[in-house]
Parts: structure tokens; sequence; C-alpha cells
């Protein structure tokens, strides 16, 4: 209400001013000399330096106070355009997560969101202009951070919002890829999509890091360490120039993948584009005893003295980057290195390599590894994995159809194919084979599912079952026979028992597949 | 994975082509209900990680798709790992897995001559 009044006030203030002194200067000779005679000095001056001093007064809080509101304004406009853009990004993000059903759907989102997201750019640039321009008139620190503050979250909103959209582009990809199974042209082109996505969301992702968020993506299993540097190396553009050394049994717990593949990315990309394209770039992966070590070597020219110490206390956290320190030619990379080090507490530092190049170790602290459970567990003694007589199972229905008539009739041969029989006499070869016969005496499909979701419940029924003599050729026979003279629907008796023996297969498959869900949404945990 | 409905999409921390290397062409042609086996001790040291993943699933006889579907993998990005294999010999395709060595035509049009008499 006063804020119009003030601005006149404000405008006027000058002419307001000189005006009331010409008057008085004009005036006062005409009023006092004529009026009285020798007290006019002290009477002028009497009345002149009140009037002066609060015309001046009265200039100065109009120049004072008007610019302080006009901060203020800005500070507040630019305030509510960043929490508005970041509800919008939130409901986008639940959007996408609803939506991700519907294949169409979600691309039809995800151009609308782009959309959305470039309609809001010049809104906010003119809005972060308007507010630096009020920022500079004003220069009072308190109003500058909060136009800071409001600016940050403007770019983070927004990179958030760039991140979610390449991840669906390489949702797409993926789900492309996965509808042509036997097209490698469409792989190839799923790939290039996936590479170029996957840049583009660790470039959005660097941004968000430098505004001091969280990364937007999260794993919750753990990971080998060798694998995430496989996966930082997918984020870079010369991926195929990496080269992993050492494959130690120590992985990374899932809080701290993401923050980690980003790192290794980030120095991936930087010894990359500092050495010649011709060149490898080496990753050394050892488990150390404060943890593991990356070692990354590249073959590069180097730096100098005094570029590697600032480069050093960068990397290192020693020196904090933000994302308007960055400048005209902006380096993300090794300010994200930092920010992840200061973060989570990883340890980096930058020498140069004995050939030249530069070396950066990172060590990942011990408290954030985990030992690495092997997947395949080692058979004690001498494994023999191809003795493993196979019954004609597969849950393919077309390869089962091709092979039932082709089971041997053979003498010498077993009821169904083996694989190397000659070295297998023993179908039970060692411990950690499952038993390939239920107590039943039906044999039993030797799944790797089973083995390592199930081990409970096989070694329940395989215990007590010892080892069992290999069919004969005679039984062979007698299972070609009943197969080929059996109608479509053999009875459920145990008369038959191959055919028995088939269904209870498929069946175990059906089982196995369905404890399978659950486990196989391993990675289902990317939370977007 | 061919016939993977909509919503089971799983996201990877090591994308496809960093698996194969940005390679997207087999060398052998390796279907879904291609049967593999392994040749090789899934714990041997000498193979990579990637490697040792396929082979714990080749312990037997076991198809392209069921190893896709446990490795949460794409088929076609199997195959260009699973040939990788082949040519070193870890795994090796089962001879009579192919259905181009099925019963023969003339076999086939008997069966179809005497299920159109029924």
């Amino acid at each position: 209400m006063t804020r119009p009044f003030l601005v006149r006030l404000h405008r006027a203030g000058p002419w307001f001013c000189s005006t009331a002194i010409l008057l008085f200067v004009a005036l006062s000779p005409v009023i006092f000399v004529t009026a009285s005679g020798d007290e006019w000095l002290w009477r002028w001056l009497l009345a002149g330096v009140p009037v002066v001093a609060l015309t001046l007064w009265l200039t100065a809080m109009a120049y004072d106070r008007t610019p302080a509101e006009a901060s203020a304004r800005s500070a507040e406009k630019s305030g509510t355009p960043a929490e508005a853009s970041a509800t919008s990004a939130d409901l986008a993000s639940t959007d996408a997560s609803n939506d991700a059903s519907d294949v169409s759907a979600v691309v039809g989102d995800g151009s609308a969101d782009a959309s959305d997201a470039s309609a809001d750019v010049p809104d906010g640039s003119a809005d972060v202009r308007d507010s630096s321009a009020d920022v500079a008139d004003a220069s009072a620190g308190v109003d500058g951070r909060r136009g800071e503050a409001g600016m940050r979250v403007a770019v983070l909103s927004l990179s958030r919002k760039v991140q979610a959209s390449a991840h669906r582009i390489q949702e797409e990809s993926t789900r492309m890829v996965a509808k042509f199974p036997a097209e490698p042209d469409v792989l190839e082109a799923g790939m290039r999509v996936d590479h170029a996505a996957a840049q583009q969301a660790r470039l959005a992702q660097s941004i968000a890091t430098l505004c001091g968020e969280q990364p937007g993506q999260h794993w919750r299993d753990p990971l080998a360490i060798a694998d995430v540097v496989r996966g930082a190396a997918g984020r870079i553009t010369a991926y195929r120039r990496v080269r992993v050394e050492g494959d130690p049994p120590v992985a990374v717990q899932g809080a701290h993948v993401e923050p980690l593949i980003h790192l290794v990315a980030e120095l991936l990309a930087n010894a990359t584009q500092s050495s010649p394209p011709a060149t490898e770039v080496l990753v050394t992966i050892r488990s150390v005893r404060r943890g593991a070590a990356l070692e990354i070597d590249d073959a590069g020219v180097g730096m100098d003295e005094t570029n590697l110490a600032w480069m050093r206390e960068i990397a290192s956290g020693t020196r904090q980057v933000r994302l308007q320190d960055l400048g005209e030619i902006p380096q993300t990379g090794l300010a994200v290195v930092g920010t992840y080090v200061r973060r989570h507490g990883f340890r980096v530092d930058l020498t140069e390599s004995v050939h030249g190049g530069l070396r950066v170790a990172v060590l990942v602290p011990e408290a954030m590894t985990t030992p690495l459970t092997p997947a395949v567990p080692a058979p004690v003694g001498p494994r023999t994995p191809p003795s493993i007589p196979v019954p004609p199972s597969t849950p393919v229905p077309a390869s089962l159809l091709a092979q039932a008539p082709k089971a041997p009739p053979a003498s010498t041969t077993p009821a169904w194919p083996v694989h190397n029989a000659a070295k297998a006499p023993d179908p039970i070869p060692g411990r950690n084979e499952p038993s390939l016969f239920t107590s039943d005496g039906l044999p039993q499909r030797r799944s790797k599912r089973g083995q390592r979701f199930a081990t409970g419940h096989q070694q329940a029924v395989s215990q007590p079952i010892p080892a069992r003599p290999e069919p004969t050729a005679e039984q062979a026979g007698a299972w070609m026979s009943s197969f080929l003279s059996t109608p479509a629907t053999p009875a459920t008796g145990t008369t038959i028992p191959p055919v028995n023996d088939r269904q209870n297969d498929r069946q175990n498959d059906r089982t196995t597949a369905e404890t399978d869900a659950a486990p196989e949404n391993h990675w289902r945990n990317h939370d977007r | 994975m061919p016939g993977a409905r909509e919503d089971d999409y799983v996201d990877h921390p090591i994308r496809s082509y960093v698996r194969t290397g940005g390679r997207a062409r087999p060398t052998h042609r390796l279907t879904p209900a291609t049967l593999l086996i392994g040749h090789t001790d899934p714990a041997s040291t000498s193979v990579g990680r990637q490697e040792r993943e396929v082979l714990s699933q080749c312990l037997g006889v076991i198809s392209m798709a069921e190893i896709a579907v446990h490795l949460g993998q794409p088929v076609s990005v199997l195959a260009v790992i699973a040939s990788d294999m082949i040519d070193a010999g870890l795994i090796g395709v089962r001879p009579d897995s192919d259905t181009a060595t099925g019963p023969s035509r003339e076999t086939l049009q008997k069966v179809l001559h005497a299920l159109n008499h029924l």
C-alpha cells in the first residue's frame, strides 16, 4: 500500500530537495531582510537549517526504503516459481512411476514432461535475470543468498527432470531390445540410444550433485566393486577404452553404489578425455586392508605441478566447487568427485604416473564394503558338470517336441541323452550337486534356480536318497515304447513313470519359476 | 525377454553395451530355444565375472531363454556374450537342440496326412 507513495517519493526526491533549497535561498532574503533589520542572519539560519535537514532526511529515507523493498519483492518472486517447479517435478516423477506400465502413455508423458521442462526454462531464466539485477541493485548479502537458494532449487529440479527423462529413454530402449530377441540391428540401435541417454543422465546428476543433493538413482543391493567400475564405464563416451583388472570378492553396500559409480564415471571420463583416443584407461582393483582400492591410470600427458595441486585439492574435497563457481567453461568432473568425497567419505588422490599420465587412487573405506558371497558355490572335490544325465525337458515347448521322439533307443546309452557319459559313472558326483532323483524315484530336474533359491527344500528331498544306478537300456526302451504308445493324456498312475516324470518336471519348472519371481526382482530397486 | 510384461522392467547398473563391448552381432546363430551346456567350472578364476554368471546357469543343459530370464538380460544381449563364450570353449551348444535337425519333411508330411484322415 505504501509502496506507490515511496516509489513516487523516490523518484521525486531529488527534485523536491533541490526545489526546496532553491525556494528557500530565493525567498529568505525577501522575507527576513525586509521584515527585520539587524538580526536577519540568525533568523535566516535558524529557519533554513531545519528545512534543509528535513528535506535531505526525507530524500535519504526514500532512497533507503525503496530498493530494500524491491529486493525483498524479487526474493519472493524467485522463491515462488522454484517451489512450484519442485512440486511439478515431484508430480512428474510420481506420474512416471505410475505410468511405467503403459509404453505409449509413458512416451506421451515423457514428451509432455520435456516440453513442460522447456517451457519452464525461459520462465526460470527470466526470473533469475530479474532477481540477479535486483540483487546487484541492492548489494545486500542476505538477499543475495536468498536469491541464490532459489536459483539452486530451480536448477536442481530441472536437472532432476532431465535425469528422469533420460532414464525413461533408457527404459524404453531396453524394452525395445527385449521385444526383438533375434534382431541384432534393434539391439545395436537400442545400445546407442541407451548409451547416449546414460551420458545425459550422468550430466544431469552431476548438476544435482553440485547443487548439494543426493544422486537421483538408488540401488538397494550391494554390487561387486568390479561391476561398479563396469557400471561407471557405461556412463562415459569412450567406454570401450576402459580395461578393468582385478576382481576381489568385495562388494559395495547399496547406499554407496550410486555415488561410487558416479564418482568413478567422472574420473574415467577425465581419464579418457585427457589421453590419446587409441590408448586404454586401466582400472586396477585391489582389496586392501582398509577397504577396496581403485587405481585409474591414463596414458595422457599429465599436468604441471600447479595445476595438479589445484586439481588434487578439488578432487580430494578440500576445495569446494559449487555450481556458481564453475564459470563459462564448466568442468564438473572433479568438482563432483570432491562433493562425493566430502559427503560420503571416499578418499581420492591424484598423482603423476611414472609414464607421464595421471594416476587417480580411490579408496572405498571398509565400512562401505561388504564381503562378496560367491554367486556360484565352489564345488567340493572334482566337479564334473557334464556328467549329469539330463532329462529331456526344457521349458521351451518347441524343443520338448523336437527332442522327445529322439530319446535314444540304443542299447548302451541311458534312458535319456547323457552328455559325456563315459566320464560319469556316478550320477551324484559331489555334495553340492543336488540329487537327481526324488524320493519317489522320479528324475529331478537339475535347476540352478532350485540350487540358489530353494536349497533347503532340495536338500530335504534329496537327503535320504543314496546314489541310484543309471537306468538300463531296457528301461530306456520301455520308456520309449511307453512314450510312443501312450495317448496324449497319460494316466496319472505310476505304470509309466517316465511320462509322469516329464509332467513332474514341467510342474517343477512352474513352481521354480514362481518361487523365482521374487529373487528376480533383484534390481527392481531403482528409485527415480 | 520375449513375452515380457510391460511392468517387469528391471534396471541394472551395468548396461548391455558394456557387457558386449558395444557389439550387437553374435558370431553364432543362437535362438531363445538353443540349449547350452557348460564346459567350464564356474568357480574357475580364469574367467570374468560375466562369464561366471552365465556358467553358473549352465550347470546342466539350459536354454538361452532361461539364462536370459535368470540374468535379467535380453536374449539378444546374451546371444553376443554366449557366442564369445562358445568361441572361447567355455560353453557348448547342445548339438541336437536345433529345431533344424528335427523330423524330416517326409515324416511331418506323413503325420499331417494321417492327422487329416483321422
